[in-house]
């Protein structure tokens, strides 16, 4: 096989990584904010519970949870899909990381800002989506462009559970053909492509919003 | 199939086997991904024309998934004639992979002294390696010191990755159980929790850590 | 007695060799930062035990004229030349050549990781190889000199502006350099602190300190300066007395900056 042919056999498992990758936002960025959100304004018992959510999300292994949401939860009658499994795996574990930023984000805002808006009439919640989370926008979307590039990534564990993306097409054409160079750097060369660019994107919103965005878990 | 309990305890100790393992990866290529991360980053600062090139190289390294990093190396060593024991190239996969961002931290730790500190030193007459020696890394320990114990902690979250070519660590424990027993439930649920409950302890070691690091530093 | 005669001579001779050279030599010296040149042929003597003021508007490369005589700027072109020392880009030895001259940045760019003492006596026990004992002493001398030696064990950052620059100050002599670099030392100051730096250096001066000070503090400039050297867009313009230069200044770029300068 040549290079370009094994490049376009691992590019029929883009699909895939693509799809993995999309529904993994659906969850990261919803519960990046909401989490993100709460965590902010919530006190007491409250915090304490989102606290717990995010920190769980946060702190387990993502290979060892995708295997034990995998196995295990048929065995307490939870059917999900391997697709299921691994955007909400992947996607709960970016956003529980992005909910710190927009935590972060908040709390750096001037108090003054939430002041003038209650002063102008308008209530807490206006506040909030009007005044303060465009604001805090700003600072958090060079880790959500990071944290994208971790999902991204992230995805190539799903051929773990059986999926058929592009780390799996190519241990499948490893099988085929005993080219483990070729393989390798054609798989290697796929997610640089797509990932590359994402990652300049990152290092100039880490510049122009002035501090670097450090990433904790890595796949 | 139904969850089992009872199994579940039974086989705890089982997967324990490779908590020993799991560790010592994980403490050698915390020590290995520092090392050389930076050497990157020193790389990085030397010369006009290397330090587009390691740019790329880093973000290159940071553009890949570790997994397939780990592959390339465990299946293209050999092909070369390369055979090292599957630890070794775990290891090195881990460190590689993490060195790509230790560069960054120490890039960060770097760019955060003031350029009038080292200004300060050199006019006072130190040479170039004792202002670096006493005046620029002491500041920069300070400043990577927080992000290093949380790549510390990725890093350990990461070991896992090396059951995937065969290295005897916690989850290559409960895989070995569960090929054994034919039951991947319980096997993958321990391992799960075994996993948190061992990020949590190191999440509070690298705290204390940092706080007896935290406290050196300011009374020094 | 005999030692008291030996003890005189030396200093005797110690200043007639002083005065036979220049404290600072800078001839026809031009900057480049890329294209933009920061100056353009600047001359300018300083005569061993002279104080001299540079002034001039923001931007008119007073920092980088004085950040070239301790070489933390290169220059391109012309001589500088410090105690009979040409400073050449990239020269070695330049580490022994900058501890003749002390140097006071606006921030005071102290060491944040070490202690007043130790911030002082760095240099004396890592360039100078003195053990501690004796460079604490000289360093507690120093501090007693810009009266702060009680702060000695503290932290840079439990002191105050005023207080963190006459550190900055005492850390600049303990190197025992043969003239003073000051770059706007009040400049980064509340105004109610401006005066206790300001005293120190005053009280420097009087002890005949070879001084180059940019600032704009004119009561300093005129009880102090033996020549007050206005600077703008990289050049020297003006030099003179200070009774002259405040009194009757002879540019008329001169005129509109000490104009500025009153408002
Ligand atoms: N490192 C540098 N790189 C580029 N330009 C510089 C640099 N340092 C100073 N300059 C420029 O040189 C000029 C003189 O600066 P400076 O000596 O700091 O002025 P002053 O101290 O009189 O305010 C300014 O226009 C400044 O922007
Ligand atoms: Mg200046």
């Amino acid at each position: 096989m040549s290079f370009i042919e094994i490049v376009l056999g691992i590019l029929q498992g883009a699909g895939v990584t693509a799809e993995v990758t999309l529904l993994g936002l659906l969850y990261a960025v919803p519960f990046a904010l909401v989490a993100g959100v709460l965590q902010h304004f919530s006190t007491g018992t409250s915090r304490w519970t989102i606290t717990i959510v995010i920190e769980f999300w946060r702190s387990t292994s993502v290979l060892v949870l995708l295997y034990a949401f995998y196995y295990s939860l048929p065995a307490f009658g939870i059917e999900l899909s391997a697709v299921s499994v691994g955007a909400m795996v992947l996607g709960m574990n970016a956003g529980a990381y992005a909910s710190q930023s927009v935590r972060a984000a908040l709390q750096s805002l001037d108090r003054g800002q939430c002041e003038a808006g209650l002063a102008l009439g308008l209530d807490r919640l206006t506040v909030l989506r009007m005044i303060e989370l465009p604001q805090a926008l700003r600072n958090m979307i060079p880790t959500f462009v990071n944290e994208a590039i971790q999902l991204i990534k992230g995805t190539a564990l799903v051929s773990l559970i059986t999926l058929t993306d592009m780390t799996f097409r190519a241990k499948q054409i490893a099988q085929l053909s005993y080219d483990p160079v070729g393989i390798y750097s054609g798989l290697l060369l796929c997610y640089l492509i797509i990932c590359y660019p994402v990652s300049l994107l990152g290092r100039y919103l880490d510049r122009s919003a002035g501090k670097a965005g450090g990433r904790i878990n890595g796949f | 199939m139904d969850f089992d309990f009872a199994f579940a305890l039974k086989i705890v100790p089982r997967v324990l086997e490779g908590v020993g393992n799991t560790i010592l990866v994980a403490v050698l290529s915390f020590f290995g991904a520092t090392l050389l991360g930076f050497f990157w980053e020193m790389l990085r600062r030397s010369h006009k024309v290397v330090r587009p090139v390691t740019q790329f190289a880093i973000d290159a390294i940071r553009s890949t998934p570790a997994l397939v990093q780990i592959y390339f190396l465990f299946f293209v060593l050999p092909y070369y004639g390369i055979v090292l024991p599957a630890l070794f190239v775990g290891v090195f996969g881990l460190s590689f992979y993490y060195s790509g961002y230790i560069s960054e931290v120490f890039k960060a730790g770097i760019d955060a002294i003031p350029a009038g500190q080292s200004e300060a030193a050199l006019s006072l007459g130190l040479g170039r390696f004792d202002t670096v020696l006493f005046v620029v890394a002491p500041q920069m320990l300070r400043n990577i010191a927080a992000p290093l114990g949380s790549y510390s902690i990725g890093i350990l979250k990461s070991t896992p990755l090396l059951a995937v070519i065969a290295v005897p660590e916690m989850l290559g424990s409960a895989l070995d159980v569960a090929s054994d027993t034919y039951r991947y439930a319980e096997p993958m649920f321990v391992a799960g929790v075994l996993f948190l409950i061992l990020a949590l302890i190191a999440a509070l070691l690298v705290a204390v850590l940092e706080r007896r690091l935290g406290v050196l530093s300011t009374s020094h | 007695m005999a030692f008291e005669f030996t003890k005189s001579a030396t200093v005797v001779q110690f200043n007639e060799k002083a005065n036979s050279q220049p404290a600072v030599t800078i001839e026809d010296v031009s900057k480049w930062f890329g294209t933009f040149q920061a100056l353009h042929n600047v001359s300018l003597t300083v005569a061993a035990g002279e104080r001299l003021v540079i002034c001039g508007p923001s931007g008119s490369g007073k920092s980088t004229l004085i950040r070239c005589i301790n070489q933390l700027e290169e220059h391109q072109e012309g001589r500088i030349v410090v105690n009979g020392t040409e400073l050449r880009p990239g020269m070695k030895g330049l580490a022994n050549v900058r501890r003749d001259a002390g140097m006071v940045f606006q921030q005071f760019n102290l060491f944040p990781h070490l202690s007043v003492l130790d911030n002082c006596t760095l240099a004396l026990r890592r360039a100078r190889k003195i053990p501690r004992d004796a460079a604490n002493q000289i360093a507690m001398e120093k501090l007693e000199r810009v009266r702060i030696a009680e702060q000695a064990n503290k932290h840079p950052r439990q002191l105050s502006g005023g207080q963190q620059q006459r550190v900055a100050i005492a850390r600049a002599l303990c190197i025992m350099p043969k003239i003073m670099l000051f770059d706007e030392p009040t400049s980064a100051l509340d105004p109610e602190m401006v005066k206790e730096v300001l005293d120190v250096m005053t009280t420097l001066a009087k002890d005949g300190m070879t001084m180059i000070c940019v600032t704009h503090e004119m009561g300093f400039a005129r009880e102090v300066a033996d020549r007050v050297v206005f600077m703008d867009k990289g050049a020297v313009i003006e030099e003179a007395a200070p009774q002259k230069f405040f009194s009757s200044p002879e540019h008329v770029r001169t005129q509109q900056f000490l104009k500025q300068l009153l408002h």
